[in-house]
Formats: C-alpha cells, sequence, structure tokens
C-alpha cells in the first residue's frame, strides 16, 4: 500500500484532497460557480462570447408552463430535456422522436406526454438540482453524433472532456456511452473514458469503471489511435471557456455534431479524477508545470488563446509508450 | 502563503489553549481524567449537649481549619436561637455560642464535609519559632531539663531524631529526669505539654495539635500528636510510640493543650464526634470543590446549568467528536455516505437503541420508506409533497414497530422513535434517487457506507472515557476544532483513491 501511495506521488497523480484545497477552492471564484452550475447562463454566457452551444429550444420556469409541456415540445421532432441546474447527466431525457404524443427515448423506451408532464414537475422542483432549488428547464437540440463515433459509440452521444487550468487546455479524453450507461456519457453511470493526446487528439487507451480498457465492452472495436475530427476547434472552444467564466480550474464538455461541429455542451467548476487514469497520466503533473511557469513565474502573464494551445500542444504531448498494454 | 502560516497559528493557539484548560482543570480543580474515578468524602459532626443552670450560657469550641491536606466542602452550624461568631483565636478558629435562657437538654451540632486536597501543598507560612513562655517552673525542673536535653542531644542528629528521642525518653520510667518533669502527669495532654516546654528549652519549635483519626463510626475520639518545625516544614510526632509522620486519614483539629471545647454556665457538657463517609464520583466532588472556590471558570461552566439542560448538553458535545469521525472517515479514508453529517445523526439515535438493534431498525424503516417512495412514483407526486408523505409514513412504520416491539416485549422497538425522522426521510430520497439514476448497487453501496460510518461514529462517541473528556473538558471541543482546521488542509490521498488510481500505481 505504502509504494502504491509512493508511485502515485512520483506519478503527480491528482487527488481530491488536493483538487479541492489547492485547485478548486484556490482558482475558482465561488461567485462564478453560478456560470456553470446553471446551463442556461452559461448557454447565454456563450452565445456572448462567440462559443458555439447547442441550440436552445425552449426554457421552463413555472408549473404552469410545464403543465403545457405537450404544446410547447409539440412543434419539435426530436430534442433533448434538461434540468439547468443538473448535475452528472441527472434528469436529461433525450428524445429521439415525438409519435402520436408519445416521445421515443434514445433507448427506444417510450415516454407518455404525463410521465413527461411529471418529469419536469420534479426538475422544476429542484429534484436534480445540487442544492435542492428550484430549478429551470431547458428544451436543446438533440446533438447528431458525427459519424466517426460509430464504431465506437454504443447509443448515445461521446463527448469530449477538456481539463483547462488557467486556459491552458491540460488533459482531455473522449467519453464513450455504453449499454451499462443507458447511453450517458458520464463515468460513473459506466461510461468509456478514452485518453486523449493533447497534441494530436489521437484517442489513447480506455478507462472503464477505474480499469484500463484497450477496446469497447459493447463493441469491441478499438479504443486507441482513432484521430478525433475537429481538434483544432476544440481545444480553441475549451480554451476560451477561460476567459469566459474567470474560472481557473474547469472542465469542458464538447460534443461533435454531424452538421455544426464542436459545441460546447456544459462546464463543470469540479471536474472528476479519472481522466488521469484514461490518459495514464498525472494531473498534478501538469498544473505544476503551468503554475511554475506562469502562474508564480515573475513577469509572466497567462497569454492569448492561441499561444496557450500551442504551448499545451507541446508540452503535453502524450509520451509514445506502451504502457497502456501493461 | 500567508494564510497557511495564519492556519498553522490558529490550530497552534487553539492546541495549546486547549491542552492548558485541561490542564488546569485537571490539577487545580481536580476534575478526574476517568470519568469512573471516585473519591471519598468524609462528613463530621460534632455534637455537643449539655444541661442548662438557669443562666446564660456560653460555650466555644475549637473549629477544624482547612489549610492543608483537606479541603472542606460544606459547613454547618445548628444551633437554632443561639447567638454564633466564629472567629480566629491565636493558631485556632474557634466558634462561640451563647444564650441568655436555655430549657431543657440542649443539643449543638457542627458539621463538615470534607475531602482530601487535590494539590498536596505544603504549609507556606509556619511563622514558627520557639516561645520563652512555655518555661519551667522551678530551677529544679529547670535543670532536669537542662541534663535531659543534653543527654538528649548527644545521642541525636538532627531535629527528627532528637523529638523521636525526647518523646521515648519521658515515656522510659526509669529515667529520673523525665519523672521529674512529668510531675505523675498520666494524661497523654499532660505529657504533650511537658514534651513542648522541654523542646523550647531546646530551642525547637513545637505544639500540640490534636487530630481526628476518619473513619466511620460514632464517639470517636480526637488524638494527640506533637509537631515540631525543624526550619522548613512541620514534623509530626506520635507521642506514645515517638515516631515521626502523620498517616493521611488523620484531620488536624485544633492546636495547644486547651481542650477542644470550654462550657460556662451549664452542667455535664458532653462532646462526641461521629463520622460517616460516602463515596462519591470524582465528576461531581470536582463540581461542589469548584462551587466552594468560585471563580470565572466554575461561574460559566455547564454544571451551572440546570441538570435537563446539562443532559442535553452531555449528548450534544459529542456531536463534534463524530463529526470528526465523519472528517476522517471521508478526508483519509474516502467512504461515500448519505449526507455529511447524517451518519453523525444515525449515531445518535444508536446511543439509545444500541448497534445491532440500531442498524435493524434503520435498515427496516429505510427499506420500507423506498418501498413506499417506488409506489409513489407511480402517482407523480410534487416533490415536496412527496416528502411529506414519505415522511408521514415514516412516523407511521415507527409507531407501529413501537407497538408490536412492545407487544412482543422487546422493549428496544420502542427506542426506534428517537430515530432522526426528517433525516430518514431525506435519506430515503437519496437513496431512491441514487437507485433510479445510478442503479441499485451503488445507491446500496452508500447506504451501507453511511451503516458503517454511522456505526464507527457510534463507537468511538459511545466510548465512556471520550464522553467524559467531552463534558468534562472544554479544552477537548477546542483541539478537536484544531484538528478539524487541519484535516481542511489535507490534500493527500484518501485509501478509497490508492484502489481507484491503482492502474496509474504502476
Amino acid at each position: 500500500m505504502w509504494s502504491r501511495l509512493q508511485k502515485l506521488r512520483q506519478n503527480g497523480v491528482l487527488s481530491i484532497n488536493n483538487r479541492n484545497a489547492n485547485y478548486i477552492l484556490r482558482y475558482n471564484d465561488r461567485k462564478k460557480y453560478p456560470l456553470v452550475d446553471d446551463k442556461l447562463k452559461t448557454k447565454q454566457l456563450a452565445i456572448e462570447h462567440g462559443v458555439s452551444v447547442p441550440g436552445l429550444l425552449a426554457d421552463l420556469h413555472s408549473e404552469s408552463e410545464a403543465k403545457d409541456i405537450a404544446k410547447v415540445l409539440d412543434p419539435f421532432q426530436d430534442f433533448v430535456v434538461k434540468p439547468a441546474q443538473g448535475a452528472g447527466g441527472d434528469g436529461i431525457l433525450v428524445i429521439q422522436a415525438s409519435h402520436n404524443g408519445r416521445y421515443i427515448k434514445t433507448s427506444g423506451q417510450a415516454v407518455t406526454a404525463t410521465e413527461m408532464e411529471h418529469h419536469c414537475s420534479n426538475v422544476l422542483a429542484g429534484l436534480f438540482s445540487l442544492g435542492g432549488h428550484r430549478d429551470v428547464i431547458l428544451i436543446e437540440e438533440r446533438i447528431r453524433p458525427s459519424h466517426v463515433f460509430d464504431q465506437i459509440a454504443y447509443q448515445g452521444v461521446p463527448d469530449v472532456r477538456v481539463i483547462v487550468f488557467c486556459g491552458f487546455p491540460v488533459m482531455a479524453m473522449l467519453r464513450l456511452p455504453t449499454r451499462q450507461s443507458q447511453g450517458k456519457a458520464n463515468l460513473h453511470q459506466g461510461a468509456i473514458g478514452a485518453g486523449l493526446d493533447i497534441a494530436t487528439g489521437n484517442t489513447l487507451q480506455g478507462v472503464w469503471f477505474n480499469e484500463i480498457t484497450l477496446s469497447h465492452p459493447d463493441t469491441g472495436n478499438q479504443l486507441s489511435g482513432l484521430p478525433l475530427p475537429f481538434w483544432d476547434q476544440i481545444l480553441d472552444l475549451s480554451a476560451r471557456c477561460y476567459e469566459m467564466t474567470d474560472l481557473g480550474y474547469l472542465g469542458v464538455d464538447i460534443i461533435i455534431d454531424d452538421e455544426r461541429g464542436p459545441l460546447m455542451l456544459e462546464l463543470n467548476a469540479r471536474p472528476g479524477l479519472n481522466i488521469q487514469i484514461a490518459n495514464q497520466a498525472g494531473l498534478l503533473k501538469r498544473l505544476k508545470h503551468i503554475e511554475d511557469n506562469f502562474i508564480h513565474a515573475k513577469g509572466k502573464k497567462i497569454p492569448v488563446v492561441e499561444d496557450r494551445i500551442e504551448y499545451a500542444r507541446e508540452q503535453f504531448a502524450a509520451e509514445l509508450t506502451e504502457s497502456g498494454a501493461a | 502563503m500567508s494564510n497557511r502560516y495564519h492556519l498553522h497559528i490558529l490550530v497552534a493557539i487553539l492546541m495549546a489553549l486547549g491542552t492548558g484548560l485541561i490542564y488546569y482543570q485537571h490539577t487545580s480543580l481536580g476534575v478526574p481524567l476517568t470519568p469512573d474515578s471516585k473519591e471519598e468524602i468524609w462528613t463530621v459532626e460534632a455534637n455537643l449537649v449539655f444541661e442548662p443552670r438557669n443562666r446564660p450560657a456560653k460555650l466555644s469550641m475549637y473549629l477544624p481549619e482547612f489549610k492543608e491536606r483537606f479541603q472542606s466542602l460544606h459547613e454547618r452550624f445548628v444551633s437554632d436561637g443561639y447567638g454564633m461568631k466564629v472567629e480566629q483565636e491565636d493558631d485556632n478558629r474557634l466558634v462561640t455560642w451563647s444564650i441568655r435562657k436555655p430549657e431543657g437538654r440542649q443539643s449543638l451540632y457542627y458539621t463538615v464535609s470534607l475531602a482530601k486536597m487535590t494539590d498536596v501543598r505544603k504549609l507556606k507560612k509556619p511563622g514558627a519559632t520557639y516561645t520563652q513562655k512555655n518555661q519551667f517552673s522551678t530551677p529544679i525542673e529547670e535543670l532536669a531539663a537542662e541534663s535531659l536535653t543534653a543527654e538528649i542531644r548527644s545521642k541525636t542528629a538532627d531535629i527528627h531524631t532528637f523529638v523521636t528521642l525526647a518523646i521515648r525518653t519521658l515515656t522510659d520510667s526509669d529515667n529520673n529526669n523525665a519523672q521529674l518533669l512529668l510531675d505523675k502527669a498520666v494524661s497523654a495532654t499532660a505529657r504533650a505539654s511537658v514534651l513542648v516546654r522541654l523542646l523550647s528549652h531546646a530551642h525547637i519549635p513545637a505544639e500540640i495539635i490534636h487530630t481526628l483519626p476518619l473513619k466511620q463510626g460514632i464517639n470517636i475520639e480526637p488524638k494527640i500528636w506533637l509537631r515540631c518545625y525543624n526550619g522548613e516544614q512541620w514534623l509530626y510526632f506520635d507521642i506514645a510510640t515517638g515516631d515521626e509522620g502523620l498517616p493521611g486519614d488523620m484531620l488536624p483539629w485544633w492546636k495547644g493543650d486547651d481542650a477542644v471545647f470550654t462550657a460556662n454556665g451549664v452542667k455535664n457538657p458532653e462532646l462526641s464526634f461521629s463520622i460517616s463517609k460516602d463515596v462519591l464520583n470524582s465528576m461531581q466532588l470536582a463540581d461542589i470543590r469548584s462551587r466552594g472556590r468560585p471563580s470565572l471558570f466554575s461561574e460559566f461552566s455547564l454544571s451551572a446549568l440546570p441538570v435537563q439542560t446539562q443532559i442535553v448538553y452531555q449528548t450534544l458535545l459529542t456531536v463534534p467528536l463524530g463529526v470528526l469521525m465523519i472528517l476522517v472517515l471521508r478526508s483519509f479514508v474516502g467512504l461515500v455516505t448519505f449526507g455529511t453529517f447524517t451518519p453523525v445523526l444515525i449515531a445518535l439515535a444508536f446511543r439509545e437503541t444500541q448497534l445491532l438493534w440500531g442498524i435493524f431498525l434503520f435498515t427496516l424503516i429505510t427499506s420500507i420508506g423506498l418501498l413506499v417512495r417506488f409506489y409513489l412514483e407511480q402517482l407523480r407526486l410534487l416533490l415536496v409533497p412527496r416528502m411529506a408523505v414519505i415522511l408521514t409514513v415514516v412516523v407511521v412504520c415507527m409507531g407501529v414497530i413501537s407497538i408490536f416491539g412492545h407487544k412482543l416485549g422487546m422493549e428496544r422497538g420502542l427506542s426506534i422513535a428517537l430515530f432522526p425522522m426528517v433525516i430518514l426521510t431525506m435519506a430515503i430520497e437519496r437513496m431512491s434517487i441514487i437507485w433510479e439514476e445510478r442503479g441499485a448497487a451503488e445507491s446500496i453501496k452508500t447506504g451501507i457506507g453511511s451503516l458503517i460510518a454511522a456505526s464507527i461514529t457510534y463507537a468511538v462517541i459511545n466510548i465512556p472515557l471520550f464522553q467524559h473528556w467531552v463534558y468534562a473538558f472544554p479544552g477537548i471541543t477546542l483541539i478537536i476544532l484544531a484538528l478539524m482546521l487541519m484535516i481542511g488542509r489535507y490534500s493527500g490521498y484518501r485509501l478509497s483513491e490508492l484502489a481507484r488510481f491503482k492502474a496509474l500505481g504502476k
């Protein structure tokens, strides 16, 4: 046990306590949290800053609006119902088709209008919101996932998580839904995370329930070596979120729409740490590198977006090792 | 970086303050470190009876002084209708009762409860010098004393041995000088008085001290001791054997060769001492002690509160300790629980139900609650009304379990009423959401995590020693506070992370 502790330290693995005490508390101003915790605010802010986001179809604020949900949803064939303050993907309904007042989820299950109404009232009452506060419902455009993922995704929409530290994209992974995660791209719920090489955007090995995996458990296809399209845009999008929110330690979730390309889906002020397993690399090393060279270094300022991306690509390129096979 | 020092300084201050308080309470106020240490309390009753003589009566009695060895906890005089004053007379404390016209047989009482002093301090101000007034009256006695002194001095080295030998010589019936000085004085008091004069002659400060042996019983006889000042401290000598050292259970009462009481204008005065012993919890004793010695500390301590409130605080003060346990379990171990402090509240309920019953009842109630919650899901209720329904169902279930438990003769079932029902309701709601969103396994895992945390917390806050510490020593809570502050800056790995990141630990 002691030797593993030493190894973790050596590899610069960031722990929860360390993340909370030295990064979230230090670099994330609590006043700015509502910007990322409320997806409606994030969306509005992103539009102001020219960051592409999925289109907003409607937003519901009261029970009476929820009663008329069928009328609100009537014009749309497919859409996503989302609590504005939900966490971990809870309370999100992805509807791929509407049919005779029934809504078909991506899993193929049908949701009746009354069930939809009930779900909406639960969301509004704050069932899924962090502090149990009253919430707002967003109706968003459904993303049509890029075909590059067909091989390695099972249902649902894969997304890209980028950890942005003081504007530098320091680590990234691709999150792939599985049968286990019921189409959700959340690692806690059984989605796969595949590391991404910051320099090239190529996938590395994957992590599934904290274990390294080389192939997708549902499709059996190999996970590594897949070049992610729009990598430059993805890096640009995520790095811009720093100026947008002023949060120093940020998780940016990006999805790739078949038509619109990369869209910023949501931001997270307390991003998880499994990304380290997917990348077989410690986050702490990279954070310290940025701190030493820019934050604590005298006379150094945080450079502009383009320079930051270039710097990150140089510094944080994946080491070409066979460690994934070990 | 400066706020790092800030925290260290704050922690250091709290630690120092906490330990300082504990040290003060323990050494000065005698608050015991263990909850069940017992101490003896002696109650001495002096009863003075007499018959009146149809004229004004005046009675005086020496009282014990509590300057060393013993501490008086409570003193009481029972003397209805008498004028009474307590005053200092030379080395003694004296009570004087007076009455103009007593009728019938009279009885006066002096009662004192006392306990051993916590810190045995030496009497600082002896002011002892030999006095010229204790002289032998005739030249022949003078001469005998002179030769006795010379004889004893030639055989001894210091005051200690001198006194011992002087006592033994005086009891020696073959020694002519000694017999001459004693002059047929046979009573212990008379002999002691001669000894004091002899020692004064040898320039050794000495006095008679009467002590009461602390043993349960009635008609306890005072015992005479001789004490001599050797320049540093008083040495006590048994005047029968000449042995030095006063046993721990001897209560010094009065000094000098006078009788313990004097009575004027009465017939057949009689004084008797009776002694009883009580064993008191050290906590209670410390309490009584601090009351006798009022200080800011005792004035503003929890034990100054009404007993009901004290009991509440005995429980409340274990909460920080429980919370500290949760901090450790979460920050160092990485246990997942419902809510942050829910396990502490469950642990408090376990105190009443006992552990196994507590776990059983908790599981039972949450299971029923979950079933109801799943059923309610079909009715599509709004969140708040649904929680209200679950809360009500939880209360009803608790009632039913209590009734059945009672009927079946399992009185433990009644203690379910102490479960924090609002907390239970929240736990049920959270559990069902996790159940739906993350699956049954995750939900049960969190539930078990909460139970483990509650059980560990219960085990810790239920240790009598800890309960005693947090209640008796406010300093402990300061130390707990300091520990919490320190944990607040812990940024190392959690035990669970060693497993989680095992793929990175190669």
